[in-house]
């Protein structure tokens, strides 16, 4: 079991988050691995220090502005925006490349039906939760409606920037012509792009259950829109997560492709922490078989031994079946890069 | 004393003083937690501020499936981060001379590390808790907020998921990242043994 993998596990083990299997193969790497061992040493160090730091008081007039702020507004016949900074063109152009380019994708399928998901659909199909995540960002949209509509118009097509033409975007006041282009084939390559440097596109905690591809796409637009904001490094796209039937999220991810350059594209199927877990144990147990295997005139004890890991990673490959079976969702996930004119 | 559930109940029949109440109740906690978010006093009094009329607002969609504390965390957390979504950039992380200064109310120098060795205990308590919020001010909005939920104010992680509207593996992987990260920033300050 590889240090990197054990890592990945250490913080929810600490919490007590981490499966039966989980905890065993955690527990028996940290008793040869010194490293991981000091590493969650440090992280528990960690939790008890940040533990000790005291909350905050708010300010004595704190309880009392809240009415007042109440009162006043509603003393406003019409509310006035608060003035935000004037809006630049260069943001604009920003902005509407980020909804362009998208896209770097991995599919992971949930846990069985009865675990994350009644977990998922409990917590996440609440009504309140929907018009939190997703009202303020469809506000917004409204709110700067016209902008981004006169040049977000373009047909899907044209989504992806055609290098030979360096077509220009739309009703962009500067009429910067973005060229070269990114193909959506070939992915996203450093070297084409003299002109654009990849940014940070502002996170957002979304969740869109959907399996109708094309709503999908309006989707991840009306949220790449107004949230993307410069600072940050390629390294550091952020994702957002679709959960889509299991049998539509190829084709969701052939059209989502479309929306721009499709690199780092992490085809991975990886699937739940349970489901890695085996993969993790099948491979060991392949590793003594094959070692076994290799050698001549084994002993009574060591064929059987021999017979029992096969058996054992034939049961192991039938239970990863069987979560794969049962799960009716895929989860896509979507990375968001926002690519602006250097100015 | 009167629960949460009971004080929305009251709320909605009109009682506004139930509202004061819950205001009361939690205020601490949201005004930290902005703080937290915002890394500046002025700005946490801004959005808690905001948090609080915005749930007020919405407090008839307030449904009872997390508990009202869950519900508020998360409004004041997307009330933060709209904010600082809407400034289009990051938080410039503050350095320790305003870290010092917005703590004690008057100005700080920066060197007073090399002050005297028989600085109270207090002081130096009160150092690192500064040393940690400048490190948390350096962390990435979402990673910022998983640590701050799970590790200081010690949400479980199907609450914290709750708040962020997404699922646990998404909670375990960001509190992970989130740890390896904030683990290196206190590091770098030597403050970890």
């Amino acid at each position: 079991m590889t240090c990197e993998y054990i890592r990945k596990l250490l913080s929810s083990y600490m919490d007590g988050m981490t499966n039966q299997q989980e905890s065993r193969v955690v527990k028996a790497h940290l008793q040869h691995c010194s490293a991981c061992r000091k590493e969650l040493e440090q992280m528990k160090e960690m939790r008890a220090v940040l533990q000790q730091v005291p909350d905050l008081q708010a300010p004595a007039d704190f309880p009392e502005s809240i009415t007042k702020k109440m009162k006043d507004r509603q003393n406003t016949v019409f509310a006035s925006r608060e003035p935000g900074e004037p809006r630049k063109a260069s943001w604009m152009v920003a902005c509407i490349m980020g909804i362009f380019l998208l896209v770097g994708i991995a599919i992971s399928s949930l846990l069985p039906a009865g675990t994350i998901i009644s977990i998922a659909e409990k917590y996440f199909t609440q009504e309140e939760g929907k018009n939190l995540a997703i009202g303020p960002i469809l506000q917004r949209i409204l709110s700067e409606g016209n902008q981004i509509d006169e040049v977000a118009e373009p047909e899907q097509k044209d989504l992806i920037l055609d290098a030979q033409s360096g077509k220009e975007l739309g009703a962009v006041k500067n009429k910067k012509v973005l060229t070269p282009g990114i193909d959506a084939g070939s992915g996203y390559n450093k070297e084409s792009l003299p002109v654009m440097t990849p940014k940070l596109a502002h996170f957002y905690f979304l969740r869109i259950n959907t399996s109708d591809a094309e709503e999908t796409i309006t989707q991840i637009r009306a949220v790449a829109a107004p949230y993307l904001i410069a600072g940050g490094s390629d390294d550091q796209a952020e994702y957002l997560y679709i959960r889509v039937e299991k049998s539509q999220a190829e084709g969701i991810i052939k059209e989502l492709r479309r929306l721009g350059a499709a690199e780092p594209v992490r085809d991975t199927l990886d699937y739940t922490y349970e489901y890695s877990a085996l993969s993790a144990s099948i491979q060991q147990k392949q590793t003594q078989v094959q070692a076994l295997k290799a050698r001549e005139n084994l002993t009574r004890e060591e064929q059987d031994t021999l017979q029992r890991l096969n058996a054992d990673i034939k049961q192991m490959q039938k239970k990863q079946k069987d979560i794969n079976q049962c799960c009716s969702r895929a989860e896509i996930e979507v990375a968001v890069y926002e690519f602006s004119l250097k100015q | 004393m009167m629960s949460d559930e009971q004080l929305v109940q009251d709320v909605l029949r009109g009682d506004n003083q139930a509202y004061e109440d819950l205001v009361l109740k939690h205020q601490h906690k949201i005004f930290t937690l902005a703080y937290r978010c915002m890394g500046d006093e002025d700005d946490a009094y801004a959005m808690a501020q905001e948090a609080m009329i915005k749930a007020y607002r919405s407090l008839h969609s307030f449904k009872g499936r997390s508990s009202f504390s869950t519900w508020l965390y998360r409004i004041t957390i997307n009330v933060c981060l709209d904010e600082i979504r809407r400034r289009k950039r990051r938080i410039i992380p503050f350095s320790l001379n305003q870290l010092l200064a917005a703590a004690d109310g008057d100005e700080v120098q920066k060197d007073i590390v090399d002050e005297s060795l028989a600085a109270d205990q207090l002081y130096e308590q009160k150092e690192l808790f500064l040393y940690i919020q400048q490190a948390l001010n350096e962390l990435r909005p979402e990673y910022r907020m998983a640590i701050v939920l799970r590790d200081m104010m010690g949400l479980s992680y199907h609450e914290i998921a709750i708040v962020f509207n997404c699922n646990l593996g998404t909670v375990k992987s960001r509190i992970n990242r989130a740890r390896s990260e904030m683990k290196k920033k206190l590091n770098e300050r030597e403050l970890l043994s």
